[in-house]
């Protein structure tokens, strides 16, 4: 029986109000796993794959909290690692703060279950 | 080669009852040869598998803990090392047609760490690494890893090897002096038309990602007051992050220096915070964690089934007496191996240019060609092995024919990660009273047999 690893990881990020905001879990070094998105208390996406998952502008995210969370095992016996990457973004490029990555060493057959929590505030 | 024989047999016979009274015993087979987590690769005893090299982390002189290890080993030990090319272009690797197999991120012999000190070649070194694999790729996904190009595959499989081996040399005033050889090798690995046997099945991914979504932290009642606290905590943190903005514009050095200082506070309250963060999400990761423990178990992405090609280069330098001021150019060998692999049956061939030289002596060119045939079943792998050696450019007056080698080799599953692998046959020498050879060694925890892919020795 592998080892599971715990980890969490938070950030603050100030989008314009009129800026449409954009974010994206990516499960890396290979491995397999899957991923959730919660903002303001409500599943809004899941998957396995990187995808898109349109937030909203920065005005109504203003005050909100997003949880990026997933699950992952290591299989990939050359990677030795398991990884979550948050890619937060507008139009313009991605927004401070981002991306946001948790990274650990693994022995394959151990899992992990990560958190990325990010705070939004309207930029003034 | 019959003594060698009768060891072997012996040996695995030994360890044969051991084990069958070890299942009959109901035993959970965690005995002390097993240290699962051991790094490297290393050798023990041929009986009781207790003499591991995992004692040694705790010794206060773990250089001299492994040295007096590697002393009490039995000779047929002592030549194991890993199928890297360096070892491979040494010629003291059990077999000579390699496995394509996508060795691991570092692998370092027991024997590396037995060095002489000083400016001395270190003794039986053995060290393979993987470039690429030595930095984390938060962005490759596993669907992105399992469908690279093979151009990508080339290039991110390489791994070098550094080995390095002793020989013995008699001089005509009847001396005897102890030379080294130093070779680097790299190598890498294509897959072909070779897929993975049994990836993570769909059923897999769904679950990982309802595991996901039934470990949000934001759910959990005891993490929201420290979630709280971090929002809080940032928010302050982005306040002084303006301020700092303004005051170094406006050159305010002390206003700057109470700002730097606040925010130090701040990453440190956060960082405090997202600590205290772990212990709800173990909680939650803990009741999710047996059915991780389930996924993606039938299968691993090294599993293949279809055709794999391997290229290599290695190239070695001769240092006499093993000092480092005498060294002479020693061999340079490249070859590919194309083999088609399944779970249970792999076939392989070989096609190999090498140059070498003795010393004193002008240097010859050959090719070697030959193939493998692998039965691997649960507790075991058999090989056999044929390779034909032709000299194609040889000095004025040599008198080099054509020679072969021919061999045999075993793995056998001891228990838990303990392989022993064993081979006998007769080398490339033309010599037919040196050329029998066999090579036997134990290998203890360590994960990888010779013979059996990784993938399926990993499930044992």
């Amino acid at each position: 029986m592998g080892k599971m690893i715990s980890d969490v990881k938070s950030s603050l990020c100030r989008p314009k109000p009129t800026d449409q905001v954009s974010a994206k879990a990516t499960i890396g070094n290979g491995q397999p796993g899957g991923w959730a998105m919660k903002l303001a208390g409500n599943v809004i996406a899941s998957g396995t794959e990187p995808t898109e998952v349109a937030l909203g502008t920065g005005a109504a995210l203003d005050g909100k909290t997003l949880e990026i969370s997933a699950t992952m095992k290591a299989v990939n016996p050359q990677a030795s690692r398991l990884s979550l990457r948050a890619d937060l973004a507008t139009a313009a490029g991605a927004l401070d703060g981002s991306p946001i990555t948790i990274d650990d060493p693994a022995q394959v057959g151990d899992s992990a279950g990560y958190s990325i929590i990010v705070f939004f505030q309207a930029a003034p | 080669m019959i003594r060698a024989l009768t060891i072997g047999v012996a040996v695995l016979a030994l360890i044969h009852s051991a084990r069958a009274a070890d299942d009959a015993g109901g035993g959970s087979g965690s005995g002390s040869g097993a240290p699962g987590t051991g790094s490297g690769a290393g050798s023990g005893s041929g009986s009781s598998g207790d003499d591991t090299t995992a004692d040694c982390v705790h010794s206060p002189d773990p250089a001299q803990c492994l040295a007096g290890k590697a002393d009490a080993l039995p000779d047929f030990d002592k030549i194991r090392s890993p199928d890297s090319p360096a070892f491979t272009l040494l010629g003291v690797t059990p077999t000579q047609i390699d496995r394509p197999t996508t060795p691991k991120q570092i692998a370092t012999s027991l024997s590396g760490f037995v060095s002489d000190g000083g400016v001395a070649i270190p003794k039986n070194l053995a060290v393979e690494f993987w470039p690429y694999w030595l930095f984390s790729h938060p962005t490759l996904t596993a669907g992105q890893y399992q469908d690279r190009s093979r151009a990508a595959q080339f290039v991110e499989n390489i791994t070098i090897s550094i080995g390095t081996a002793n020989s013995t040399r008699t001089t005509s005033d009847m001396a005897s002096h102890t030379d080294a050889n130093l070779a680097i090798g790299a190598r890498t690995l294509v897959n072909l038309s070779a897929q993975p046997v049994i990836p993570c099945k769909q059923s897999d991914y769904d679950q990982l990602v309802a595991a996901a979504k039934a470990s949000m932290l934001t759910d959990a009642p005891d993490a929201q007051s420290i979630i709280q606290q971090l929002q809080v905590a940032h928010l302050d943190q982005q306040v002084y992050r303006d301020k700092l903005d303004v005051d170094r514009k406006n050159h305010d050095s002390d206003a700057v220096s109470i700002d730097e200082q606040r925010l130090g506070d701040d990453a440190k309250i956060i960082a405090t915070l997202e600590g205290q963060l772990k212990t709800p999400k173990g909680k939650l990761n803990a009741g999710i964690a047996s059915q991780l423990d389930k996924l993606c178990t039938d299968g691993s992405q090294e599993a293949r089934q279809g055709f794999v090609a391997e290229f290599a280069v290695a190239s070695s330098e001769l240092f006499l007496d093993s000092e480092v001021s005498d060294h002479h150019y020693g061999d340079t060998a490249a070859w590919t191996t194309i083999a088609w692999e399944s779970p249970g049956w792999s076939v392989m061939a070989l096609g190999r240019y090498l140059t070498g030289k003795v010393i004193g002596a002008d240097r010859n060119r050959f090719v070697d060609t030959g193939a493998r045939l692998i039965r691997s079943k649960d507790t075991y792998a058999l090989s056999v092995e044929l390779l034909g050696r032709f000299p194609i450019d040889t000095p004025s007056g040599s008198t080099l024919e054509s020679t072969y080698r021919v061999d045999m080799a075993v793995d056998y599953h001891v228990q838990d990660n303990t392989w022993l692998t064993l081979s006998f046959g007769k080398d490339f020498s033309q010599s037919t009273a040196s050329s029998f050879f066999s090579l036997a060694n134990l290998k203890i925890g360590l994960g990888d047999p010779k013979l059996k892919p990784p993938s399926q020795a990993a499930s044992k």
